[in-house]
């Protein structure tokens, strides 16, 4: 009996082995006998594989045994639940804190290595040839008044915010020469003691941008502007924070775009303009995720607004419709128990004046969509404007005039940075539109530049994430759908 | 195909040990084990196989040929053609590229040689069939008259790849009949779990944060060190793992492998570290080179010329760059150190003074053997050995302790020899008469949870967002 007791005792390691192995063969089995199409991962914004064709050709060269190991990760039953619960495992015991993760925190979209392979792809922009060339004197606005240093907008978290800056008169630049510019455009963070250099752009890469920026600005009327601005990635920014005596950023990219640009282009430093807000403790990048927050949108457009002579109302004037907390991608990337013990605070603003959003997928055909997106799921709220960048071409009109009155229409060029500018420029222009060159569909739309026209756009404002200048995907693809 | 991968654990696995348990005749199990292992060695890069089936038919007619020569000459030049052809391929796949190119830097030429593609595995059955044919001539292992039990033997699929280094003489009667038990089955298993642990709970994870820390060239004080020490960790798991997976196959399958790694990182001294670390190539280059160069029975310069050599091998057989070349002389120095001037003072010193001592040497040793060029080599040892030159900590170290600290505790916890110290304890237990009820229950869940957990990472790796196009 104890003989019997003993060897099925010293079966039980066996069994185990036996029910893993069988748990694992079942998992496979499931993956491959069922029938698996194409699906889309909602959390990844990726196709997942899908399982590769045997062929002897695939077997030979090894692309049949790579798809296969794909295959069976991304379709394993219970996958994302595996994630999840791996990921958190992994933060049991983490005792780093947000500062600690904000001084090493790579860019969570891409590395600002420049590739030489596409940046010596990039067009030379050529302005189309029907357009008037672009003035060399601009007309200085007339500002109907200029703002009271006491109408600081504020947000909730800012008791003493910056003030937007009263907009000077735009002079005739002086003729540049890209050599005067260092070969590295550099945008560096200051901290008392030394500059850290935050990263570079080449400036030959930047020049041949400077073409794109030369042609949307020769599509405009005389009086219009080409107002350009790069934003640096919060997860870049934060570091200044971090720092032990922070000063501020400094970047040269925006003076060398606006020496080596038309007239008519103006390019503002969103480091020098966030830098001290920044640095007094404002609340205008968000530490969870890598976009700048709604006010620091805000003290950025006021400024460049005012170069086209609008001005805005106080930030506290804008209607904000929610607050939401919000734990964004540097979060997500993180799993940082301090972050998530202590959320973002979203702040969702309407113009003061209604507005519809009509987004076109051809020139005549177009879906409204809320200009506020009610049900954002709370891992996307970012995207509650306008539900996202996404869309060919999206028009922000009032609503409170007819279409015959609408007199002043902006084009915003812009990746999802541009979604909370939205409420400031519908509420400045009468009709603002919305192009994310990384969704736009030439071939349903036609070029931008016939847009351009046709819809009588009279100013056009960039707000590139400073990782979109140097690589290939946004502005090389606004140089093709030019 | 690779022990940590979902194609092995999912489908090879239970396919090939499900067959091969199943059926009872031993000719039978061998072509099955002989097709999968051929399968698992082709899968993903089938052409390399060639190279495989050349080096075992050259030893296979080499040593029937040492077996049937009448004279010593004959046996001799068999037993030659055997080695060298075998080291031919290697040295051609491995070091041709290395040799010429230096070389041509060397005469002033600008010729540069293209690196061949290296065939997975040429490192460790290279050595393997050499050893076959050495033990037939030296009349320690049985001829193998069956060519395909003995590619059987160069394939086997759970050691073809990242070892140990299994001697013919060492499974020549398994091949010819081995016991397939449940027990073993089970034993195996949990081996087998053990190192997939080791592989993708800890070595994955140490690499994971070791490339969150600067390159050699920004590196601190700090981080310099915690960088030389999540790589000897990382290099620990990896290869002890795969061994430790290895074992546990062959059990799982019959066979009985020796240790490969016996927790070095305990040694007190660099030889008892090399006695626990890599166990097989140390006995491969004992027996196979440095007992034929005459050992230590030569005079005192002779012996260290033996054992730089020896060491110098041992480097080089990492890989073909100086660095390995470095790596191996630098042990070779300490050991012959250690054996002549420190003797005495090794003798006197406390236990866990030499322990300290090994260890650090372990650590500064592997930074020779992670960074490929020699100013990375400098730079990473100035920030290690000369803090006033560099900063004393940076962002990424301190990030990297603090995000981590159970996944560096949990490594250093299992450098240490559990698994012995635990068997021991029951052993304990049994010879004092206390009944060891639970153990079965204890390994199997132990057995359980490792696998599964290691499947959820493995699986959580396929996690790949991309961002980019996300707003």
């Amino acid at each position: 009996m104890a003989k019997k007791r003993k060897k099925r005792k010293s079966l039980i390691l066996t069994a185990a082995a036996c029910l893993v192995l069988l748990l694992l063969l079942a998992a496979a089995a499931y993956e491959l006998l069922l029938p698996a199409g194409p699906v889309f991962s909602e959390r990844e914004n990726r196709m997942l594989a899908e399982r590769p064709a045997f062929s002897w050709k695939a077997f030979f060269d090894g692309s049949f045994a790579d798809g296969l190991e794909k295959y069976l990760a991304d379709r394993f039953p219970g996958r994302m639940g595996f994630i999840d619960f791996t990921r958190q495992l992994r933060q049991v015991g983490s005792l780093a804190t947000w500062e600690d993760y904000a001084r090493v925190a790579k860019s969570d979209v891409a590395d600002m290595v420049v590739r030489e392979d596409l940046a010596e792809e990039l067009p030379m922009v050529t302005p189309r040839p029907t357009r008037p060339p672009a003035p060399t004197v601009m007309s200085v606005p007339t500002l109907t008044s200029a703002p009271d240093p006491l109408d600081i907008p504020t947000s909730t978290d800012n008791p003493a915010p910056t003030p937007v800056p009263t907009p000077t008169p735009r002079p005739t630049k002086a003729p540049a020469n890209a050599n005067d510019f260092p070969e590295e455009l550099r945008v560096e963070l200051i901290d008392g003691t030394e500059k850290r250099r935050s990263y570079a752009y080449m400036r030959y890469v930047v020049q041949r941008q400077c073409s794109l920026f030369d042609a949307y600005a020769s599509l405009l009327p005389e009086d219009g502007i080409f107002a350009l601005t790069i934003v640096p990635n919060a997860s870049r920014a934060n570091v200044l924070l971090t720092l032990h005596d922070p000063k501020g950023m400094v970047s040269e990219v925006e003076p060398f775009i606006h020496a080596m640009t038309a007239d008519n282009v103006a390019a503002f430093s969103t480091a020098d303009i966030l830098s001290a807000p920044m640095t007094a403790g404002e609340y205008v990048y968000f530490r969870s995720d890598m976009h700048w927050t709604p006010y620091g949108a805000y003290l950025v457009v006021s400024r460049m607004l005012a170069e086209a002579g609008e001005m805005l109302p106080p930030y506290d004037a804008f209607p904000k419709t929610h607050e939401y907390p919000f734990l964004g991608t540097l979060y997500r990337d993180s799993l940082n128990k301090q972050m998530e013990a202590n959320p973002d605070t979203l702040d969702i603003l309407t113009p003061l004046h209604p507005v519809r959003v009509r987004r076109y997928t051809t020139p005549k055909k177009y879906n409204e969509v809320p200009f506020i997106e009610e049900n954002a799921s709370p891992r996307d709220r970012y995207t509650v404007y306008l539900g996202g960048s996404k869309g060919n071409w999206t028009v922000v009109e009032r609503t409170d005039v007819s279409e015959e009155e609408i007199q002043k229409t902006c084009l915003v060029i812009s990746d999802s940075y541009g979604l909370c500018t939205m409420p400031f420029f519908a509420q400045a222009y009468d009709r603002a539109i919305l192009y994310d060159s990384r969704y736009y569909e030439k071939y349903a739309m036609g070029a931008v530049s016939d847009l351009i026209e046709s819809w009588g756009v009279q100013d056009i404002y960039m707000i590139l994430g400073d990782y979109h200048l140097s690589d290939e995907t946004f502005c090389m693809l606004c140089s093709r759908q030019y | 195909m690779v022990f940590s991968s979902l194609t092995f654990l999912c489908l090879f696995l239970p396919v090939v040990v499900g067959l091969h348990s199943l059926v009872k005749n031993g000719t039978a199990r061998n072509a099955i084990l002989l097709a999968a292992s051929l399968l698992f060695y082709a899968w993903g890069e089938p052409v390399w196989i060639v190279a495989m089936l050349f080096a075992t038919a050259v030893n296979y007619v080499c040593a029937r040929i040492i077996v049937g020569a009448k004279t010593e000459g004959g046996r001799k030049l068999a037993l030659a053609v055997g080695i060298l052809i075998s080291l031919a391929a290697l040295i051609y796949f491995k070091y041709a590229a290395f040799l010429v190119n230096n070389f041509c830097a060397l005469a002033g030429l600008s010729f540069r040689m293209a690196q061949p593609k290296l065939p997975i595995g040429i490192s460790f059955y290279t050595f393997q069939i050499i050893t076959y044919t050495v033990d037939v001539y030296r009349g320690k292992a049985p001829l193998q008259r069956n060519p395909l039990w003995l590619l059987l033997y160069v394939s086997l699929f759970p050691q073809l790849i990242a070892g140990p280094i299994v001697r013919y003489m060492d499974v020549a009667a398994a091949i010819e009949d081995r016991n397939v038990t449940a027990k073993g089955m089970g034993e195996g298993f949990f081996r087998f779990s053990l190192g997939l642990g080791k592989k993708v709970l800890l070595a994955n994870l140490c690499g994971e944060v070791l490339e969150t820390l600067p390159a050699a060239a920004d590196m601190s004080f700090f981080s310099g060190w915690l960088a030389a020490a999540l790589f000897l960790l990382q290099l620990y798991f990896d290869f002890s793992g795969y061994s430790e997976m290895a074992i546990g196959l062959g059990r799982m399958l019959g066979f009985w492998f020796l240790e490969n790694f016996d927790a070095p990182l305990v040694s007190k001294s660099v030889t008892e570290f090399w006695r626990r670390w890599h166990m097989s190539l140390g006995t491969f280059f004992r027996e196979y080179v440095y007992i034929p160069l005459g050992g230590n029975r030569v005079s005192k310069g002779r012996w260290i010329l033996n054992m730089a050599v020896v060491w110098g091998l041992t480097g080089i057989w990492h890989g073909a760059n100086w660095n390995f070349l470095l790596w191996g002389l630098y042990w070779g120095f300490f050991m012959v150190l250690e054996r002549t001037v420190l003797e005495g003072v090794l003798a006197r010193t406390p236990s866990f003074v030499k322990h300290i001592v090994t260890v650090i040497l372990a650590v500064v040793g592997f930074v020779f053997f992670r960074n490929e060029f020699f100013p990375e080599i400098a730079q990473q040892l100035r920030a290690m050995f000369a803090p006033w030159r560099v900063p004393l900590s940076d962002p990424y170290a301190v990030y990297a302790v603090k995000n981590d600290p159970l996944l560096l505790l949990a490594s250093v916890i299992c450098c240490l020899p559990l698994r012995k110290t635990v068997e021991a304890w029951f052993k304990r237990r049994r010879e004092a008469g206390r009944r060891n009820a639970f153990r079965p229950y204890v390994k199997a869940l132990l057995a359980l949870g490792i696998t599964a957990l290691s499947v959820m990472f493995l699986v959580g790796q396929s996690f790949n967002p991309f961002l980019y196009f996300r707003f």
